[in-house]
């Protein structure tokens, strides 16, 4: 009898518990894209959206181009670099599928690709490659310090792998190939995994747009 | 008590050698061979778009995927891959670990299994074209010739075309 009252009690507990964890995730989520299948929710911190530090890079018009400069819009934004063969393109294939998923709203975002490889990947080759994508596409170089320093903020990482010794220049860098999307005030809302659904993208999208 | 011991090794040699035929097979089966499916993707501005001639640094790569199929008995093992669109030509395999992805080449060739098949799709097994000698756009078409450890080499007509 005993045993079956601390059961009771554990019960209760739990669905005490879990009553709490549903009220504060409702809160968190209360403005927020809700989304499923390989989206994480962006960081919260107080109940707070991070905001990104303001990196200033280069545009592939060799432009100075900060992040701050990004507001106004969303932004969906990944890393990689030209030399890619086989991830960044599909990331940034997908891109362009969410741009054409939104219609006419599909110009009120911002896509933006961040190199990890900036040693290669000059503003003239970013021009050329994300051009070849979408003509509204923006493409970020800068030194690595800050590449590095910004998608640290961004909870990913690049690693430049060593080149063959007979082609110093065919070296590949692992890297994190997450998506992200950024409201138009600079705060990271959504973190996608690779692969993620462009419908679950899109939706997310398009609820920040009804937002601002 | 010392016969049975060695009735016990006899036991687990038999076995081990049981345990690794199939897969050495060397018992007269053949692998048999067939590509479909052979596409690579557009290269992205590297000669041609708005950038005029002679652009070059990043871009200049590809990659191409397909199936290959073994109806054979024996299992078969794709080694390199040769071809004149590309200067460098390499098996390669995507992999993820925590959202990181690396990239290497499979330096042992990629397995093809007996009464089996293997996919070379995106995020996966590709071959990777480095050095690329020209702009590979939709609808364009290539060979390569895939070299497997059985001695075969087979000619794979490649189409280009956006994953």
């Amino acid at each position: 009898m005993k045993k079956s009252q601390g059961e009771g009690f554990k019960v209760f507990l739990a669905i005490l518990a879990s009553l709490v964890l549903v009220a504060i995730s409702g809160l968190l989520l209360s403005d927020a894209p809700r989304s499923s299948g390989g989206a994480v929710l962006g960081s919260v911190t107080n109940g707070q959206y991070r905001v990104i530090s303001d990196y200033t890079l280069v545009n592939q018009n060799n432009q100075r181009m900060s992040l701050a400069d990004l507001r106004g819009k969303p932004t969906l934004l990944v890393f990689g670099y030209t030399f890619c063969p086989d991830v960044c393109p599909l990331s940034m294939y997908d891109l362009r599928r969410v741009k054409q998923a939104l219609g006419e709203a599909g110009g009120g975002v911002n896509y933006v690709f961040v190199t990890v490889d900036p040693e290669r990947d000059t503003p003239d080759v970013l021009r050329r490659y994300v051009a070849a994508f979408d003509p509204a596409f923006i493409g970020l170089t800068g030194d690595e310090t800050t590449l590095r320093k910004m998608i640290y903020e961004f909870d990913g990482m690049f690693e430049k792998q060593p080149p063959r010794p007979d082609n110093p220049k065919s070296y590949v860098v692992a890297h994190t190939s997450f998506t992200y999307l950024l409201d138009a005030d600079g705060r990271l809302r959504m973190t996608y995994a690779f692969g993620t659904p462009i419908d679950t993208i899109a939706r997310d999208v398009q609820a920040l747009l009804k937002d601002s | 008590m010392l016969s049975l011991r060695n009735a016990f090794i006899g036991l687990m040699v038999t076995t081990l050698v049981a345990c690794a035929a199939p897969v050495q097979n060397t018992g007269g089966g053949q692998s048999e061979i067939m590509v479909r499916d052979a596409w690579a993707r557009p290269t992205m501005g590297m000669h041609g778009d708005s950038g005029g001639h002679g652009g070059h640094g990043g871009g200049q790569v590809s990659a191409a995927y397909m199936v290959i199929e073994n109806k054979g008995s024996a299992p078969d093992r794709l080694l390199s891959a040769t071809g004149d669109v590309a200067g460098m030509i390499e098996v390669h395999q995507t992999t993820q670990k925590d959202g990181m992805m690396m990239m290497e080449e499979m330096k042992d060739g990629l397995e093809v299994p007996a009464n089996g098949s293997v996919e070379l799709k995106p995020a996966g097994y590709h071959i990777m074209l480095m050095d690329l000698k020209r702009d590979l756009k939709p609808g364009d078409a290539f060979k390569l010739t895939l070299k497997f450890q059985s001695g075969k080499a087979i000619d794979v007509n490649v189409t280009v075309r956006e994953p």
